[in-house]
């Protein structure tokens, strides 16, 4: 009788896809299990830095762990983007849709397991007002044309400098994630010359972004499987 | 860290509103959490103009009140109200105390903003009547410039930053953005400097003390710390103790410099030791737990024992206490990855690890002891008697090129080489030819793209102009193409997306009856739910089918990682070692893979098997992949019983995505999807159980099925989810007529929803269909 649903985190995915596949961007959603060089070290997140305080880790009995972020695709795509095209030159375009894991306790507004969507752009002189543009572009998409962004310097080891992105929605606003200029060491670990090349890179969370949008003040819905709330989407 | 705007004007010549150096530290990378206290501006002085009774309540008046733009009436229930008087007045959106003031209707009178009390005000407790101002003030102005009140702000200090964990640090922030110089000068505690004596400070370990300054301060008396002292430290969240130990916690939430303060008879010999401990070493810390060392631990020790670990807590061996009378007072430099050790091995932050661990600023230790020794003097009586200051190390920055041109490409921006170095500057770089020197107190700038950083935060981000991106063809070619359009088969066919939980609890296992040595194990669950990672989506969706037994038939998928040891697809397109052999990532080539996506559909309830059979066969055709290779497994009752499913039946088929993919691409099926989207107006989902009734009405053809829906949801709300079964027309409704069928979940949000009140709301939907649309319900 009535067709189907698609989760409400698939509907925006596809959403945030058509945007950025206009400017020619790939997809890409590399691993959840993953090392620690990819996740951390190559992102320029030292092991002896208080910064890895921030992230709850699930750290696999093998020595993996289960990524905290999906920026763990941006040196695996940036280098399997460079070793693909062997001898070619970027721009590298890529968006990764996939879930997240965080090793804590769950409420109404944090859940062990969550989407993100990390963003990269790698080119020659690429710069922070680039950044500003696609973030606010891409959340009047997702929320209509009235939709107000604005920006805050923040810190984040992997981006220099850092951001935290803002969305004026309904007359309130709302935190809706981080975002920077790449920052070289991560530039050089996907085997490119920093000096030569820049680019910005993002990973807002999808749920959130979905609860803002509709109401919804519990998180753990999303993965409840609880037929009442995924069939009104 | 808590900042308190007073003491934060000790250093910066500022006249800001709570909301401007709210709005100042966020927007230059110092973002503030929480404000309280304080007077919000839109707290306005106002005159009451006229005074009348309240028409429904005796003790209440209407007044009218003069903001300076306008007047305005609302309700007033003070007593010493009169005529003339110049109050404080909250508009609508103002804060007062800990509440937003909203628009009130006050036994049936609107009220638009309020007059305030002392206590609402935040300047006493006295709530008697509304306050009155004595002195000359401008009407409309806000109050807080008028009214002396302090304010605290709550910061959140990003770990790059550790020189803002002190006024000091906040204030430098402060006045780079505003372009004014700091007040602080650090000779100003000269005279508490005194020769050495008899102490001496031996560091055995150099590349983990940096520096030590010691002061030895004789006749001090241990006592209460004076009113403001304490007012000060409760204001920013530190509990005061005694009149020393307050001191030490205020000049490191002054300066940023922790301080510890000894007794020094407690002290055995002559001699302050920084050294490793001993592995297995212990001592006792101030909080009495005793703490157990391992050789690459730094303690403070003296002749004999340790007094204390450095940089993370004292002793209790040589804590002060009551009687204490003579004291060595310690300001020293401890390197920050050693302290970080320290403090996470032992499980022990402190405040003082806190700041050592992010980097403090080594050329105020001296300043930081001094002006301790000062407070301790001027407060807790007794007077120096020798300070010692031994630098094992100079900790220096490197001087940093300032590519100017490279700074402008990577923000944006078109900024003058002078207007850089002089934001360089107003943040305390040192500028010598093309390269700057960073401040001693910043850990952070390494890289000329730091410095970009330092330029975008002062320059402003909202100033930087945004660049259009241009459009080009999309390469479409990923497998996220294709699994988006299976999904849109699936959903096609009436089955909704679930995404499950990928994690697998020790009962789980037994549940399923798999062995642990099959699956990946997570070594530090916070949550015992996520101990394993499944190996199948089934269980999922098994659990999904549990929960939902007011559905029927369910219909649901998944796409998803399963997790454990599989083959190797060889046609991935990953990098392996002999692309990158400089690189660490020999971990990465590992012969077998550790996760595969999945899909898996199950069917459960009325005519599961037939709709789960179509579902292949169309599957199969629109992929092109042989309906053989879908192996539907059906549940004994046995099993649905484990999984505690009341429903007859449940029918699954699990495949690896990439199976379909390939099959996909070697058809020619067209990978894509549509991204609509329907207006939702989400209802919340109740935690009790909904209550499912069916309705069937007859109703005109015209009419749609949405249309419908949207007035039961309009009527009923306690109705979560309405969802259309049934839709036909016959002869025997009538020319023009069909019938249709709706599933209507009620529920409460509060509580277990009673049969008689879903009764009502039943009745209620079919009066108000009957009503709107002329339906007609069938038996």
């Amino acid at each position: 009788m009535e067709t189907g649903h698609l989760h409400p985190t698939t509907k925006i995915i596809r959403q945030a896809v058509k945007f950025f596949e206009q400017f020619g961007f790939d997809v890409y959603e590399g691993p959840e299990v993953d090392t620690e060089w990819y996740n951390f070290d190559a992102l320029n997140v030292p092991g002896d830095h208080p910064s890895r305080d921030v992230q709850d880790t699930f750290w696999l009995k093998d020595g993996r762990l289960l990524r905290t972020q999906t920026s763990n695709a941006q040196v695996r795509y940036g280098e399997g983007h460079a070793c693909r095209q062997a001898g070619k030159t970027p721009p590298i375009k890529v968006i990764v849709p996939g879930v997240c894991y965080r090793n804590e306790a769950t409420d109404a507004g944090h859940e062990a397991s969550f989407f993100q969507l990390e963003g990269l752009y790698i080119d020659e002189k690429v710069n922070l007002g680039q950044l500003f543009w696609v973030l606010e572009e891409l959340y009047k998409v997702l929320f209509g044309p009235e939709t107000k962004m604005r920006f805050r310097p923040h810190h984040f080891p992997f981006t220099e400098p850092s951001i935290e992105f803002e969305m004026k929605f309904r007359g309130k606003w709302f935190e809706l994630g981080g975002a920077g200029m790449v920052h070289p060491k991560v530039i050089s670990n996907m085997g490119l010359d920093p000096e030569k090349y820049s680019g910005y890179a993002f990973g807002p969370g999808l749920e959130r972004a979905v609860m803002i949008k509709h109401g919804i003040g519990e998180i753990r819905l999303f993965r409840s499987g609880d037929l009442r709330f995924l069939k009104q989407f | 860290m808590k900042i308190l705007k007073s003491w934060l004007k000790e250093y910066a010549d500022f006249d800001l509103s709570d909301g401007k150096l709210d709005d100042l530290l966020t927007y230059s990378g110092t973002l503030v959490e929480e404000v309280t206290g304080g007077i919000d501006d839109k707290i306005i002085v106002a005159k009451i103009l006229e005074i009348n009774p309240h028409p429904n309540a005796g003790r209440l008046h209407l007044i009218k009140v003069d903001t300076g733009s306008g007047e305005i009436e609302v309700v007033c229930g003070a007593p010493n109200i009169e005529v003339g008087q110049i109050g404080a007045f909250a508009q609508v959106g103002s804060r007062v105390l800990d509440f937003e003031v909203s628009e009130a209707e006050i036994r049936g009178v609107k009220s638009p903003g309020m007059m305030l009390s002392e206590r609402e005000l935040g300047l006493s407790s006295d709530h008697r009547g509304i306050y009155v101002f004595e002195k000359d003030v401008e009407l409309g102005r806000p109050v807080a410039k008028y009214l002396n009140t302090d304010t605290v702000f709550d910061l959140e200090i990003t770990p790059n930053r550790g020189d803002c964990l002190s006024h000091l640090g906040v204030a430098r922030e402060v006045a780079a953005q505003i372009d004014q110089k700091l007040k602080f000068a650090e000779g100003e505690f000269g005279n508490f400097e005194k020769p050495a004596g008899g102490l001496r400070v031996e560091i055995q370990n150099p590349d983990h003390c940096f520096k030590y300054c010691g002061a030895v301060i004789r006749g001090v008396k241990i006592a209460e710390s004076p009113e403001w002292l304490k007012q000060k430290l409760i204001a920013v969240g530190t509990k005061p103790i005694n009149n020393v130990v307050d001191i030490t916690n205020f000049v490191m939430l002054d300066l940023g410099q922790p301080l510890h303060a000894f007794d020094k008879p407690k002290i055995s010999g002559e001699r302050i030791i920084v050294r490793n401990a001993s592995d297995g070493e212990k001592i006792t810390t101030i909080d009495g737990v005793e703490r157990k060392l391992d050789n690459e631990m730094l303690v403070i020790a003296d002749e004999q024992k340790a007094v204390a670990i450095a940089g993370v807590m004292g002793g209790e061996n040589s804590a002060i206490d009551d009687n204490t009378t003579e004291i060595v007072l310690e300001s020293a430099v401890f390197e920050r990855k050693s302290v970080r050790r320290t403090a996470k091995i032992l499980k022990l932050t402190t405040d003082a690890s806190y700041r050592f661990e992010r980097g403090i600023d080594a050329e105020l230790a001296k300043t930081a002891l001094l002006k301790a020794a000062k407070m301790i003097c001027e407060i807790a009586g007794g007077e120096v008697l020798e300070t010692i200051i031994d630098t094992a190390q100079e900790e220096k920055n490197d001087f940093v090129k300032i590519e100017h041109k490279k700074i402008n490409e990577l923000l944006g921006t078109a900024l003058s080489n002078e207007q850089i170095d002089k934001y360089l500057v107003a943040l305390g770089f040192k500028l010598k030819d093309e390269m700057c020197l960073p401040p001693s107190w910043r850990h952070d700038v390494m890289i000329w793209q730091d410095l970009a950083e330092e330029v975008s935060r002062l320059y402003g981000f909202a100033q930087i102009p945004m660049v259009k991106m241009q459009k080009e063809d999309p390469p479409k070619t990923a497998d996220y193409y294709f699994k988006e359009a299976l999904k849109d088969i699936l959903v096609a066919q009436g089955f909704a997306e679930v995404f499950t939980y990928p994690f697998l609890s020790e009962a789980d296992i037994k549940t399923i009856g798999l062995n642990p040595e099959d699956l990946l194990e997570v070594a530090n669950p916070v949550q015992s739910e996520n101990k394993f990672m499944r190996n199948s989506l089934v269980p999922g969706l098994m659990r999904v089918v549990a929960k939902n037994p007011t559905f029927d038939p369910i219909l649901v998928f998944e796409f998803g990682n399963i997790f454990g040891s599989f083959e190797k697809n060889i046609d991935k397109e990953e990098p392996t070692v002999s692309d990158y052999p400089e690189k660490k990532i020999e971990e990465v080539e590992r012969s077998t893979e550790s996760e595969k996506t999945k899909i898996a559909v199950a069917s459960s309830g009325k005519g599961a098997k037939a709709v789960l059979e179509s579902c292949v066969k169309t599957l199969a055709d629109k992929t092109g992949l042989d309906g053989n290779v879908f192996e539907i497994k059906e549940f004994s009752r046995d099993e649905l019983a484990k999984y505690k499913i009341k429903k007859p039946n449940v029918f699954v088929f699990e495949l690896d995505a990439g199976l379909i993919v390939e099959a996909m691409k070697k058809s020619g099926t067209e990978a894509d999807f549509v991204s609509s989207e329907d207006p939702v107006s989400y209802r919340e989902v109740s935690k009790f159980p909904p209550v499912n009734r069916d309705l069937a009405f007859i109703v005109d053809e015209k009419l749609s099925l949405s249309e419908i829906r949207d007035l039961i949801l309009e009527t009923s709300k306690y109705a979560v989810l309405v969802e259309a079964f049934d839709e036909f027309s016959s002869d025997k409704f009538g020319s023009g007529k069909k019938s249709v069928a709706f599933h209507i979940w009620l529920e409460d949000l509060n509580k277990t929803l009673s049969v008689k009140e879903a009764d009502q709301e039943i009745s209620k939907i079919v009066e108000s269909l009957k009503d709107k649309f002329s339906a007609t319900l069938r038996s």
